[in-house]
């Protein structure tokens, strides 16, 4: 049985009713997840209803226009739930925040749920504009990739919040397809952002124009230096390098 | 014989692994006092930019992200061992309703001092400025024969 010490809840602040579909922008990789779903937020002009609450994050509460917040937060607009963090999740934590935030998409009864994050590539520099690969968490789904003209992520590892979740997904047979955004490792890249933002017109049908972020994307870099910072220590302690290994020969 | 050579070798792996656990420590705890460090000085207006190094065979790359920076603005000093990066920012950057005492305060540049993992010549560097990225090759310094 598990207690709140080792679990995470999901709290509504105000009822949400069922939804069609999810979002999940979580610190990774370039911060790639972040950036899309809070510009997402923004121009859809999302409201908060829920927050996560656990005694594995830590001791942190964000203060926004004077008052204290969670800093795992849902927002909700019509058919779409986004969620998304305002610190890390550490690798110990990973599994019971997952866990509960899955849960609870599923009983808003989502018939997919997209994760965002960014796919480190070595060459970034010499990248005018990354590429957006996905990874479904059923066979399925890989018809929906190709349909929405997204190049399918077809071998290598994949590490952190993101590789529990599509785990989980797969045994609770919920749709999850995750976006990879090539990317900076370590500096926020908020053009790896502006793919991932086509590339989920062409899944879930969302218009969104990304003028603002693209002309923002420099303030952004600065802005979002801690939070990549932090994100930084934390992925070193999951051991995400091994996205960057190839794959073995033989399986 | 086969018994004092298996004693041999577990007793030696025991000690690299107990030198890596005491490496991952201190690295661990660097990482931790850096990490409290903020990344910004409201007295000299700056912010610090975050910063990647990595080790070659015969070089050192160090790739800074300097958002805002023209190439021209960028003065860099390259010593034996480390290195000084000053860019003002062609536009400032302004925090409002921040915290207490940096409410309404503004930055104008990036700086950062970066100690090198091992010395290099300052004179074979070679430096690219692309997509407001930084990257320094600066070649290590080639140790002297004892005499």
């Amino acid at each position: 049985m598990s207690s709140r010490r080792d679990s995470a809840t999901v709290v509504e602040t105000t009822p949400v009713g069922e939804a069609r579909y999810g979002l999940m922008g979580l610190p990774d990789v370039g911060l790639v997840g972040p950036i899309t779903v809070g510009h997402i937020i923004r121009f859809l002009r999302m409201e908060e209803c829920c927050h996560v609450e656990s005694d594995l994050l830590p001791p942190v509460v964000v203060v926004h226009e004077g008052l204290p917040k969670s800093p795992v937060r849902v927002f909700r607009k019509d058919d779409l739930l986004a969620v998304t963090s305002e610190i890390p999740i550490h690798p110990q934590a990973i599994p019971a925040i997952a866990r509960a935030l899955m849960e609870w998409l599923e009983s808003k009864r989502i018939q997919l749920l997209v994760s965002v994050s960014g796919f480190a590539v070595q060459n970034r520099l010499e990248i005018e504009k990354p590429l957006v690969y996905a990874v479904g968490s059923e066979e399925p789904l890989k018809e929906i990739i190709s349909g929405a003209g997204l190049e399918l992520f077809e071998e290598g590892f994949i590490v952190g919040t993101h590789a529990y979740m599509l785990g989980e997904s797969k045994s609770r047979r919920l749709r999850n397809i995750l976006l990879l955004s090539q990317s900076h490792l370590n500096y926020p890249d908020p053009e790896a952002a502006v793919s991932a933002i086509q590339a989920l017109d062409g899944l879930l049908g969302i218009k969104i124009d990304t003028t603002e972020l693209e002309e923002e994307s420099e303030q952004i870099r600065l802005m979002t230096r801690e939070l990549m910072k932090r994100t930084a220590q934390t992925m070193r302690q999951m051991g995400k390098g091994q996205e960057l290994e190839l794959p073995a020969m033989y399986r | 014989m086969e018994k004092e050579v298996s004693w041999w070798r577990s007793s030696t792996r025991r000690f690299f692994d107990e030198f890596e656990e005491l490496r991952q420590e201190i690295e661990e705890a660097f990482e931790e006092i850096a990490l409290e460090r903020p990344m910004w000085d409201v007295a000299e207006s700056a912010l610090e930019p975050l910063v990647e190094i990595h080790e070659r065979p015969n070089h050192i790359v160090v790739m800074v992200d300097l958002p805002l920076v023209r190439k021209e603005d960028i003065d860099l000093k390259i010593g034996e061992d480390s290195l000084v990066i000053n860019a003002e920012m062609r536009e400032g950057v302004r925090y409002r309703r921040w915290g207490t005492y940096q409410k309404e305060c503004e930055f104008g540049c990036l700086k950062k001092h970066i100690r090198l993992p091992v010395d290099v010549d300052p004179d074979q560097t070679k430096a690219t400025f692309r997509r407001g990225v930084l990257k320094l090759e600066l070649a290590k310094r080639e140790r002297k024969a004892n005499p």
